[in-house]
């Protein structure tokens, strides 16, 4: 008996192993959720999906807060085709010899739900050999991880950094050391989301798409829980957090080892919806339906950031804070020397000219986006050279 | 009648049609067997017999093949008629079962196997385990086989059996599918028009991944067919001996897709070199052999696919036997057989490279892309695929020689070993959507 339960035992572990080895080997086995090694992608191939109103990653993953979309209001938002590079990344292959500028970055410099994202609109501005190292999920363990990986062989002149506040600086958890540590949370996920949602344990009323009026219009505004949850958080507790810790202690490496190499470094600041949107709202009491489900965060004892149900969150406070991720990055590059790319400015007036950079549905920016970006990047790049 | 009717239920989960053709076929196949006994006209019967199952095989295979090369070849005088090409869909195995027909009605012919019932014959040619992509099995042996089944496995014939499907899982899941599929970047890689400069490793990783994944895949096929075969009282024959330790190219073909290799020699090579040798009165043997061996390999290549990269690799290898046969060439010591199993290894690999190019500009590029000097800093990506892959090969070949032997409480654990990680695989898979690679040889 004994000695069945230690084969048993042997055999399992071995046979953990010997995944792990397998995963690492060829990371398109991963799914989409997993820690990222490498991208998922099949390198080498063409890519193509259409984005409707209805596969919106807000409804995904929250879809009790949305109205149903009418079947003749499902409109085709996007339709994306792409190729993969050599290690599945998203670029023409092949990989260009020299690279003028890497980009670090999630789904938004990506290109998710996008056909031409901003790095490939700003290498075609400015004829720059861009390497877009973007993926879904991208941490800043990730983006180190690629810079070394994959980055700094190639030399380039910059690297972009990606950073959206309220995911990269927010609740930060290195990527898991074991690819099968996450993939039972995966397979649960797959197998329980059918029968089980957010909804079933925390029922709210839809309330999106919702009518907010702004200077000069009104748009139909859809967020995400997850931003509006980081919101909640002043400047002064997020730089007192563990979160900000983390992510300063990843982008100094990052910057080091960038340098070391004599590559230049800037930061793009992704803004999410409600940081722009959230100040230009004329009424607060609009914007109060957002607050379904939202449960503040306040600074813990040893620096974590924890939900407490206790607080009850407001609309001034979100607004007041939209912007506290925006001036903690403002002030790291200050301090580090390090370049920081602002598209704040321009998808703020955007937005009051009645162009909104920011999908309907979805998190995401749209191709206007993705254009302001492109266009705020190379007016950096002219006013400030790599020395 | 129930492995008939499983079998043909099988093959019509694929398509309802293949099912009727195979059946039609089969009828046919029946009654020109019962007509070739004791006839007087044996030869004849045989002969349409033949040309029957070849005639089905070149109209559902090679049809738009040939139709697509005559096009090419008139094109430059335009002609205003070019041929139309057929609209047909390729039966998955067909390329198996007509040359199970073929052996069948030549059996009968040589009277060497004695008509079957109509039942026996469809089950000959319909047995699902190996239906889609063989082994070919001599119609005298599957017959034998089919009138002596045991009432009740043995216990040792039970292990056998469990032992090669589980093999052959590891095989196709874990190896072929889930490591040596990154060789077809590479192909994609050589498929881009112009002359991209792709990393060097990305193709040498490539050439030794498809090697492995091309075994992997097939061998894996097999130990299924058989392990599935052996759990229903069949036997079916080995395929391959452990191929990429041949010491020389003709010794590979011994040893790779033996079944196929057999099915050839009977039936094409020594009818055909007998033939030849008597009509010029053993004269030019030499020239004979090598004549008929080159047309036999370049058969065999075009059996493999409708399309020229095959009838070039087939006479890739017939190139390498010939020579092999000129020169005489026998590894003698040690160190030669180790140096001559390493050359062999690569001459098979180039063919590989023509095998599994979409077309000879592909082909070119891909040797272009492994000479060239390109990145060669991405070898730790390159290479943990490659060595993790090949390990679990080398080990599972030395295993099946017989070479390796781990006592019973080791077998337990690797067992259990294979066990979590093709569950692991399975649910990885079931989970990211349907993405599992069809038999290679499948679609032959």
């Amino acid at each position: 008996m004994l000695s069945a339960l230690f084969n048993l035992t042997l055999g399992v572990l071995l046979g953990f192993l010997l995944l792990e080895g397998v995963l690492r080997s060829n990371s398109q086995l991963l799914l989409r959720g997993m820690a990222l090694p490498a991208p998922i992608d099949a390198p080498i191939s063409n890519r193509q999906y259409d984005v409707y109103y209805s596969d919106a990653d807000e409804i995904f993953w929250r879809p009790d807060l949305f109205h149903p979309i009418p079947a003749g209001q499902n409109k085709l938002e996007a339709h994306v085709d792409y190729q993969t590079d050599e290690f599945g990344f998203r670029n023409t292959p092949p990989i260009p010899t020299k690279v003028d500028l890497v980009v670090l970055g999630r789904s938004i410099s990506l290109g998710a739900q996008q056909p031409s994202p901003w790095p490939e609109l700003f290498a075609n501005r400015m004829n720059w050999k861009v390497w877009n190292l973007s993926q879904p999920g991208s941490g800043m363990d990730t983006k180190l991880d690629y810079l070394r990986r994959y980055a700094l062989p190639r030399r380039p002149s910059w690297v972009v950094v990606e950073v959206q506040p309220a995911i990269d600086i927010s609740q930060l958890e290195p990527s898991p050391s074991w690819l099968i540590s996450s993939l039972p949370v995966q397979v649960l996920q797959y197998f329980l989301k059918p029968f089980f949602s957010p909804a079933s344990f925390d029922p709210v009323p839809p309330i999106y798409p919702l009518k907010v009026d702004l200077p000069g219009r009104s748009i139909q505004l859809t967020c995400c829980l997850h931003y509006l949850e980081m919101q909640t958080v002043d400047a002064k507790t997020w730089q007192a957090s563990q979160d900000w810790t983390f992510f300063s202690g990843y982008m100094n490496t990052l910057v080091a080892e960038a340098r070391k190499q004599g590559t230049c470094v800037a930061i793009l600041y992704a803004p999410s919806k409600p940081e722009i949107y959230f100040p230009l709202a004329i009424n607060p009491d609009q914007l109060k339906p957002t607050l379904y489900g939202v449960v503040p965060l306040r600074l813990g004892q040893d620096g974590s950031l924890i939900a407490d149900s206790e607080i009850t969150p407001n609309v001034e406070e979100l607004q007041k804070n939209a912007l506290a991720g925006r001036n903690l990055l403002i002030n790291y590059s200050r301090q580090q020397g390090v370049g920081l790319i602002d598209p704040s400015q321009a998808f703020t007036q955007s937005v009051l000219d009645g162009a909104d950079p920011f999908m309907v549905y979805d998190s995401h920016w749209n191709e206007t986006g993705h254009e302001l970006v492109a266009k705020v990047a190379a007016q950096f790049f002219r006013d400030n050279p790599c020395r | 009648m129930l492995l008939v009717i499983i079998s043909y239920l099988f093959y019509a989960l694929f398509d309802v049609r293949f099912a009727v053709l195979l059946a039609g076929l089969s009828i046919a196949i029946y009654f020109i067997g019962q007509a070739i006994s004791n006839s007087p006209r044996a030869y004849w019967l045989a002969t349409i017999g033949v040309a029957l199952n070849l005639s089905v095989l070149f109209i559902f295979k090679y049809a738009n093949f040939f139709l697509d090369s005559l096009h090419s070849i008139l094109a430059p005088s335009n002609l205003t008629n070019p041929p139309v090409g057929l609209n047909l869909l390729l039966p998955i195995g067909i390329s198996f079962y007509t040359f199970q027909g073929i052996s069948y009605i030549v059996g009968i012919y040589r009277k060497k196997v004695l008509p079957a019932s109509f039942l026996d014959l469809m089950l000959y040619l319909a047995f699902f385990p190996k239906l889609i992509a063989g082994p070919f099995v001599s119609p005298k042996q599957f017959f034998d086989e089919l009138h002596h089944l045991p009432g009740r496995l043995s216990g040792s014939d039970q292990t056998a059996a469990f032992r090669l499907l589980l093999s052959g899982l590891v095989k196709k899941v874990l190896i072929a599918d889930s490591l040596a599929s990154l060789a077809q970047v590479a192909y994609r890689a050589a498929a881009q028009p112009g002359h991209p400069a792709f990393p060097t490793l990305l193709f040498i990783q490539g050439f030794y991944l498809y090697a492995i994944e091309i075994y992997a895949d097939f061998s894996g096929y097999t130990d299924l067919a058989r392990g599935s075969a052996l759990l229903l009282g069949f036997r079916l024959p080995e395929n391959f001996r452990q191929p990429y330790l041949s010491a020389t190219p003709a010794e590979f073909w011994n040893r790779w897709h033996m079944s196929l290799t057999a099915w050839f020699r009977e039936y094409l090579f020594f009818p055909m070199s007998r033939s030849l040798l008597t009509r010029t009165k053993q004269r030019w043997s030499r020239q004979i052999q090598i004549g008929v061996n080159m047309l036999t390999m370049i058969l065999i290549g075009l059996w493999h696919g409708a399309n020229w990269t095959f009838v070039v690799w087939g006479a890739w290898h017939g190139l390498l036997v010939s020579i092999e046969r000129l020169t005489g060439w026998k590894p003698q010591k040690g160190w030669q057989t180790f140096l001559s199993t390493l050359i062999t290894f690569h001459l098979v690999g180039i063919g590989w490279v023509l095998f599994n190019s979409a077309n000879f500009s592909a082909a070119v590029r891909f040797f272009a892309g492994m000479i060239s000097i390109n990145n060669l800093y991405w070898l730790p990506d390159f290479l943990p695929p490659l060595l993790l892959a090949g390990a679990l090969m080398v080990g599972l070949d030395l295993i099946e020689k017989g070479s390796l032997h781990f006592p019973a409480r080791i077998q337990q654990v690797g067992f259990i070993t294979a066990v979590v990680v093709l569950t692991g695989l399975t649910i990885l898979a079931m989970v990211r959507g349907s993405d599992v690679h069809p038999f290679i040889y499948g679609n032959f």
